[in-house]
């Protein structure tokens, strides 16, 4: 190799480095260093990371597509300062004009376990506050058993994994539970069988307060459940 | 050996390679990246070692660095609302959960894959107390939300206290060592947890799918990870006397039930609510955590008031709903049925006493419905309608031993709760293979039981 050859390979390698560290703008952290201690800030301008807002500030704008409309939602979630009365509004909104075809999309969502629990949990809230409509889904999902953890031990994931999957049952449940405002006739009955055979003993008992509501011509008692239990620890 | 014009083509190729590669990383990821500016603040704020990954790059979600500062970001920027302590609040946390967390937290340890034992998502260390570490493991999966409450649970174990979970007694955790706490009150990490979700259920300013999800992460840990039930429930057994008065015993008192003695009734689960069917006025009501009993629906219900004599309803002994078909049992005969037809079986050379469903027991086998006889031995009923349709009443599975037991039910993990022929409560312990009583039981002879059976006068004020 001649010197230009090595002062080409010499330039072309630093360009290399130059261009990984600059664009992917990394902090170096050595093992078992503390970040503050190693970190390199590069120079380059901060990205915009504040996600788009549509369509929760411009409503006027086009309807997003469903996937849109979910991805924003997931990201809104990473934020805890944005405004949540106008993106309540907009969901449920939302949910009251779903397609079947985008009713479809939202339980391939809620049924893949291996999906970011947000999506999940985003998809639920659209398909609970969809009507009558979407009672057969939420019912076949509160009926969808899930992998109890090997490990029975709130620190392990598959603990934490079945957490997340009871609490979005629970939430179907109540979204059958408030349905049944609408049509105790066609909800009594998904109710029954949840009572009678569902494995979670917690699913059969909200379910048999849900069905006590119904029998006293006051459908919803679940939702009232909730509100009294979170209500004595809430205020 | 390469040559020179290849070494200068590779490294060509491999800087513009690279350099489109990084463009198209980068375009996919700008929207996703953390503020630099607050992950300085976060880095000064606590001591964050970094095992698993050799450079953290702001932008890439998917490390569990990343995943980490963006949980400390929520927690942050959150701002609860105010809640009043009460009886019930005790306001562990505050309107700012990130203070109680930066109150004990001055070292966090993002450990690599295979860096934790096996499938944990984060955990605080005994003697590690005092420098405030914790060791987060993988989050990947977990929600900002759910990291956050992660977060809190587990800085908790960092308090001189140190809040060691204990075993679980009842709920769809019962019988896990180490898995729940004993009340809220106590304000171990649980409580901390549920608090969090409560205010987070509660407050308006929160995302609305949060809410919605925070609540029934709240309404569960109430339910299953406190071995106190809110709302003042509890689990045991719903038991009717020889007299027609009705009583409810959860293993420490022994309460009056609100419905009216009704002497001249069967008492039967209608899937586990309480149904009366009533030879006086032929009358069918159930109760079902309300404060009148409600007309029962159904075709048993419809046929006993209809068109039962007085003779039938008299023998009518018990009735089991939905295992695999339903059926009614009478003191000399069995009638089942299902959407397709009905079957009567006479019994041979014994009475019928009662139906004992398997479903929720410990000591039976699971999914099968016995018949209890009044010789003392149970009779397995075949599991397939068809073959109770062919099968004759000798050929039925008999019990290897006489049990004289007229109910059996689900106590806890090791424990069925048992009413004898003769009137009598008893436990069955699975493990040690022996039998106990009550003291508080004991004086009285009761007629029939329903198990496990959560009940609290409150549920009829909502």
């Amino acid at each position: 190799m001649n010197s230009q050859t090595h002062l080409t390979f010499i330039l072309l390698f630093a360009a290399t480095l130059f261009s990984v560290f600059h664009l992917s703008d990394s902090y170096d952290l050595n093992e078992d260093a503390p970040v503050q201690q190693t970190a390199i800030l590069s120079s380059e301008q901060d990205p915009n990371v504040t996600p788009a807002l549509y369509p929760f500030v411009s409503p006027a704008k086009e309807k997003p597509s469903l996937k849109t409309l979910v991805e924003n939602q997931v990201k809104q979630m990473n934020n805890s300062t944005d405004s949540a009365d106008l993106r309540e509004e907009e969901l449920q909104q939302a949910a009251k004009s779903l397609t079947d075809s985008d009713i479809q999309t939202l339980k391939g969502y809620l049924f893949d376990s291996t999906l970011e629990s947000a999506q999940r949990s985003v998809s639920l809230y659209l398909l609970t506050h969809a009507g009558l409509a979407t009672a057969g889904i939420l019912y076949e999902f509160i009926s969808t058993s899930y992998e109890q953890p090997k490990l029975m031990d709130p620190h392990a994931n598959d603990f934490k994994a079945r957490e997340t999957e009871a609490g979005l049952r629970i939430t179907a449940l109540e979204g059958l539970d408030l349905m049944a405002v609408e049509n105790a006739f066609a909800v009594a009955p998904l109710l029954e069988n949840i009572s009678a055979n569902n494995p979670d003993s917690t699913l059969r008992f909200f379910a048999d307060i849900a069905l006590s509501g119904i029998d006293s011509g006051r459908p919803n008692k679940l939702s009232r459940y909730i509100d009294e239990t979170l209500k004595e620890h809430g205020e | 050996m390469m040559n020179s014009f290849g070494a200068s083509l590779f490294v060509l190729l491999g800087v513009l390679f690279g350099s489109a590669s990084a463009h198209a990383v980068e375009a996919k990821l700008t929207a996703d990246c953390l503020d630099k500016s607050r992950v300085e603040v976060l880095t000064k704020e606590f001591n964050i070692v970094t095992k698993g990954e050799a450079t953290f790059n702001r932008c890439d979600p998917s490390t569990r660095t990343y995943r980490l500062l963006q949980a400390l970001m929520y927690l942050q920027d959150l701002k609860l609302e105010a809640f009043r302590t009460s009886e019930f609040n005790n306001n562990f946390i505050d309107e700012r959960p990130f203070d109680f967390f930066k109150a004990r937290t001055r070292n966090i340890v993002v450990e690599p894959q295979g860096g934790c034992r096996k499938g944990y998502i984060a955990y605080v260390q005994m003697g590690e107390e005092t420098q405030g570490l914790i060791h987060i493991c993988d989050i990947s999966n977990q929600s900002v939300f759910q990291i956050s409450s992660t977060l809190l649970h587990e800085v908790r174990h960092l308090d001189p206290k140190d809040y060691a979970h204990i075993g679980c007694t009842h709920g769809m955790l019962m019988g896990s060592s180490g898995a729940c706490d004993a009340r809220y009150e106590d304000g171990g990490s649980y409580a901390i947890g549920a608090e969090f979700y409560v205010k987070l259920a509660r407050s308006k300013n929160v995302d609305p799918v949060i809410r919605q999800e925070a609540r029934a992460s709240a309404v569960s840990v109430f339910q299953n990870s406190f071995n106190q039930y809110p709302l003042g429930l509890k689990q045991g057994a719903l038991l009717k006397a020889t007299d027609g008065r009705f009583a409810f015993y959860d293993g420490d008192a022994l309460r009056k039930f609100p419905m009216e003695a009704a002497p001249h009734s069967l008492m039967v689960a209608r899937i586990r609510v309480p149904t009366l069917f009533n030879r006086d006025d032929s009358s069918v009501k159930s109760y079902n955590f309300g404060a009148r009993m409600v007309d029962t629906k159904g075709v048993f219900a419809d046929e006993f008031r209809n068109r039962m004599s007085y003779t039938q309803q008299k023998s009518l002994v018990d009735i089991a709903y939905g295992v695999n078909y339903d059926c009614k049992l009478f003191v000399r005969s069995i009638v089942c049925e299902t959407e397709n037809g009905k079957t009567e079986k006479m019994l041979p050379d014994y009475k019928g006493m009662g139906l004992v469903s398997s479903k929720w027991t410990v000591s039976l086998q699971k999914g099968t419905l016995y018949l209890s006889a009044d010789n003392g031995y149970l009779y397995a009923l075949p599991d397939k309608f068809e073959d109770f349709q062919k099968m004759a009443p000798k050929d039925w599975k008999r019990s290897p031993g006489i049990y004289h037991t007229k109910e059996v039910a689900f106590w806890d993990i090791n424990t069925d709760i048992v009413l004898t022929n003769d009137g009598k409560i008893r436990f069955y312990i699975k493990e040690s293979k022996s039998w106990e009583t009550s003291k508080m039981l004991t004086p009285y002879t009761f007629e029939s039981m329903i198990a496990p059976y959560i009940w609290s006068e409150k549920l009829e004020d909502l």
